[in-house]
């Protein structure tokens, strides 16, 4: 067992908590007898990791973590704790036999009871005295730097003390597995970024096995280790965060997770994508796809350069260099968005570049992409 | 075996609780209708019991009983269009307009929900009656006609309609203010900005988005004339017309052996009023009882210039005859040695009074009707919340069904109930008849579909996501349902409570067929005093029974805002 490095006091409280793996197989809810919301889900965590589940509202990942909580029972495929069955279609362990926790969009803290009450609440189903339990609640409200405030009701706290306490409430019991439900999502943006940090900064604290359903791709790159991408109740891919923003599997993934710009195309040779008669774009390749398919490539606005005329390297570098003209330009301070038109191309590029350049709308520019961040992805018919 | 196995383990506490309920709401609601059926196709002879369409064929073929039928339908057919006109005009003036006093209509109106029917039909006698009535006497007075002339005679089947139609006013008043609440009020402002002039933006957006609350307001207008027992039973009889209800309480009055055939003349009530129910639910559609309040905000009235005031006073003519007339009739009579002798000093005495408080037999009668109705409320609460619980928490499959079922008795006419009532609990096993179980059975029934909507309504401004927490956090759903749903629920429970609680102190058309002189009720007692003719003793039991009422719904009103000022 991992134990928290900085915790003031609060390591003797964790020995009754067990780290556990998770596993998801074959899941599946339908929703009405036809919908499948989670449509065949596998899913492996491991001991102590954080997973986010990311996708748009309607994807089904609130499902999956309903379905793990044990508030839905899957209608095919299996629920496993350290490989133990806790779910399938004809047995399910009730949620206050699980010893999870969850944190809710709506954070679920009841209005009739303190802060302290509050968090108290779960020991009452846990065998400790109740000594013991006023030094839990009392030292992770100090964790959540919410101690002065123990004797406050919910409605008396701002957004971000609510969650908070949320999240003291859902880890003072010690939970085997930590789930939650768009918890930021309640939050303006200042706080919601501020959180974000928090979240982890807990997670590495207590290495809790969590899931982390979000639909805020921001949250999902700064909380978790590995992020499954979800859309239409299946996985479209699992990674790291890194591997998801940079290696997207899918073009689902790539527009979904940050912004990006896809050419549709057919690939001559290993990596070279013509995305217009007589029109190729050097990509990274890829051994999974063969000459002649077609398929698409992904790139960041943030790996489009922009040069002024004469200027930037040559196409003898290997690089992607085309001669265009900017059609618009949007500054936002840390940032200037453009779009700029290639002469035969089929669509205009997007190119995002730090505000120390500028160009104006009109102006002709040198457009240079680096063939490593041309990412080939399937190309699949549009839904 | 291992199925069974299977079966146990996962065998929650909430399930036995469901299954309990399941049951109680069967026997509560389908046995007195089983009963009902049951019982209009036999007739007793002798020892035996004989498989009959005799009750039928007697309760629909004989003059004496078609009649009934007729006026039923006659006095329905007058009383919901007189309803909706007055109720829809004063909710509109309440809700639209800037006429002076919107909230003092408003509470008034309201406070004659609150008034019993036939408290308020003997009030009437008081003022229209031909000979006593101070209407009449007044009449006299000024145009000097003979003492046996009169202006208004309340003993007609006008008079009936008129009465009627006060009590049954405010149930349309409810639903058209709610809706008319309800309706945006950008609605009207974009017909308004696209050049419709008031009454146009009224004939093509308003009146539309009121139209189901009107029709549902005239169908429970027309479902409340047709069942109402009290008004036809101090109005119609003296007018030598039965009306359906009071010629089931005839028939009852006949004995045991007349059952059947009350069951069998009962049919129509029941189908209609099931009918009525239907539809009523069918034009309200997805919002269903409109009473959830609107969304609030601020609407701009209809500016009424010169009419403020003309229209202030049409508004208050039916609250001046629903309230001031007859409370003000009630309370005088109360007071009055001789009721022909008009408000004189000489005339005023407390002896009506320290009669009834004398009386063993009504004081016995005001214990009973306070237990059966704190009972009751009790009861039917515990019993709603639950059901609204599991139905709403989508706890087990049919969940649907369950909370079908609790609104079921509102399709069920009071008299109707009765019957069903008398003959389920008459016969072994279950011999309640003679007992206050067989009220307590009986208001609890019909008044569950009260509390399951006030419960349902509190519950679903509770998240889900509080229970869930609980429960995640090691809580079983029995736990979370004392620790967190309750505690929240709270207001809501109250509120249920005292929906049932009011109209239980003064049920009349279902204990006028179940009561026995042990188990006699307020209201019961007020309608054999009636038959011996004891009206002032009625009107000074009438104001003891609105003191009680108005202080119970005070002393609740406070708990409640002393709980909403803590959270």
């Amino acid at each position: 067992m991992r134990v928290p490095d900085d915790g003031p006091g609060f390591h003797e409280g964790l020995k009754g908590s067990r780290l556990a793996t998770v596993d998801l197989v074959g899941l599946t809810k339908v929703f009405g007898g036809k919908v499948r919301v989670v449509d065949r889900l596998d899913l492996h965590i491991e001991h102590g990791e954080l997973v986010s589940i990311l996708g748009p509202s309607g994807c089904g990942k609130t499902t999956t973590l309903r379905l793990v909580a044990g508030f839905l029972q899957p209608d095919e495929g299996e629920v496993r704790v350290d490989g133990k069955l806790i779910s399938s279609s004809s047995f399910s362990v009730s949620p206050d036999k699980r010893n999870m926790s969850m944190i809710f969009q709506s954070y679920g803290l009841w209005p009739h009871k303190t802060v302290y009450q509050n968090v108290a609440y779960g020991l009452k189903f846990r065998d400790v005295t109740r000594a013991e339990a006023d030094r839990k609640v009392r030292a992770m409200l100090e964790v959540v730097r919410m101690e002065g405030l123990a004797d406050r009701y919910p409605a008396e706290l701002s957004g971000g003390q609510q969650q908070r306490v949320a999240l003291a409430r859902a880890l003072v019991v010690e939970p085997s597995i930590l789930l939650l439900d768009e918890p930021l999502s309640n939050l303006d943006a200042n706080l919601r970024e501020e959180m974000r940090f928090e979240i982890r900064r807990l997670h590495d604290k207590f290495k809790i096995t969590s899931i982390y359903v979000t639909h805020d791709q921001a949250e999902a790159m700064v909380t978790s280790d590995r992020t499954v991408v979800m859309n239409m109740g299946k996985v479209e891919q699992i990674g790291t965060p890194r591997e998801i923003y940079e290696r997207p599997r899918t073009r689902f993934v790539a527009e979904f997770v940050g912004k990006t710009n896809s050419f549709r195309g057919v690939l001559r040779g290993r990596d070279q994508l013509e995305v217009a008669p007589g029109i190729f774009l050097r990509t990274a390749g890829d051994n999974e796809f063969r000459e002649g398919q077609c398929v698409l490539a992904s790139v960041r606005p943030h790996n489009v350069e922009l040069y002024s005329e004469g200027r930037g390297p040559s196409a003898t570098t290997g690089h992607n260099v085309w001669s265009g003209r900017v059609t618009r330009a949007h500054y936002f301070g840390d940032s200037v968005d453009y779009l700029v038109e290639l002469p035969n191309w089929p669509q205009p590029i997007r190119a995002i570049l730090p505000p120390n350049v500028w160009f104006r709308t009109g102006d002709p520019v040198r457009l240079v992409i680096d063939p490593a961040k041309c990412v080939l992805l399937l190309d699949l018919p549009e839904d | 075996m291992p199925r069974v196995v299977a079966v146990l383990r996962r065998f929650e506490a909430t399930t036995a609780v469901w299954v309990f309920v399941a049951f109680v709401l069967f026997v509560l609601i389908l046995n007195p209708l089983y009963h009902l059926v049951l019982e209009s196709f036999q007739l007793t002879r002798g020892q035996g019991v004989e498989w009959t369409l005799r009750n039928y064929i007697k309760a629909f073929t004989e003059p004496l009983y078609r009649g009934p039928v007729l006026w039923t339908f006659i006095v329905s057919a007058a009383v919901g269009p007189l309803s909706l006109m007055v109720g829809a005009a004063v909710a509109w003036c309440v809700g639209r307009t800037d006429m002076p006093l919107p909230g003092f209509i408003r509470t008034s109106v309201l406070l004659s929900f609150v008034t019993p029917p036939f408290l308020g039909a003997i009030a009437w006698i008081f003022l229209a009656g031909p000979r006593e009535g101070w209407l009449n006497i007044i009449y006299r007075g000024i145009t000097g006609a003979a003492g046996h002339e009169y202006l208004f005679n309340i003993f007609t089947m006008p008079g009936v309609v008129f009465t009627m139609a006060l009590f049954t006013f405010p149930q349309v008043f409810i639903v058209v203010l709610a809706a008319l609440n309800n309706i945006p009020s950008d609605v009207e402002d974009a017909a308004s900005i696209a050049g419709g002039n008031s009454l146009s933006t009224m004939v093509n957006i308003t009146l539309p988005l009121v139209l189901p609350a009107l029709m549902a307001g005239l169908l429970l207008a027309v479902l409340e004339a047709m069942t109402l027992l009290g008004i036809p039973a101090v109005l119609a009889i003296p007018a030598r017309q039965h009306l359906m209800t009071t010629q089931i309480r005839a028939i009852m009055d006949e004995g045991i052996d007349a059952v059947g055939l009350a069951a069998a003349y009962s049919f129509p009530i029941l189908v209609a009023a099931a009918l009525l129910v239907w539809m009523q639910r069918a034009a309200l559609g997805r919002r269903g009882y409109a009473t959830v309040g609107g969304k609030g905000g601020h609407r701009r009235p209809q500016k009424l210039g010169v009419w403020r005031y003309p229209v202030f006073a049409m508004c208050m003519v039916p609250v001046t005859c629903a309230i001031v007339l007859p409370y003000f009739a009630l309370i005088a009579t109360s007071f009055m040695k001789n009721l022909g002798h008009g408000l004189t000093w000489s005339n005023m005495t407390l002896e009506n009074y320290r009669s009834i408080f004398q009386s063993r037999a009504i004081a016995s009668s005001m214990v009973n009707t306070l237990l059966l109705a704190t009972m009751a409320a009790t009861g039917a609460t515990l019993l709603a919340s639950v059901i609204a619980y599991i139905s709403q928490r989508q706890l087990v499959h049919g969940h649907r069904h369950l909370g079908l079922l609790a609104t079921l008795p509102l399709g069920i006419p009071g008299i109707v109930l009765g019957v069903g009532l008398f003959a389920a609990y008459t016969k072994a096993p279950f011999v309640l008849y003679g007992t206050l179980w067989i009220l307590f059975l009986a208001y609890v029934t019909k008044f569950l579909p009260l509390a399951y909507q006030a419960s349902n309504a509190a519950l679903m401004s509770i998240h889900p996501e509080l229970e869930e927490s609980g429960r995640i956090l090691g809580a079983n759903r029995l736990t979370v349902f004392k620790d967190v749903t309750v505690p929240l629920f709270k207001v809501g429970l109250l509120a249920s409570w005292l929906l049932v609680f009011m109209p239980s102190l003064r049920e009349l058309s279902t204990s006028a067929l179940i009561w026995t002189i042990d188990t006699k009720v307020i209201s019961v007692v007020i309608l054999n005093l009636y038959d011996e003719a004891r009206l002032a003793d009625i009107a000074a039991l009438g104001v003891i029974l609105m003191i009680v009422t108005l202080a119970v719904v005070v002393c609740v009103f406070r708990m409640m805002g002393r709980d909403f000022m803590r959270a």
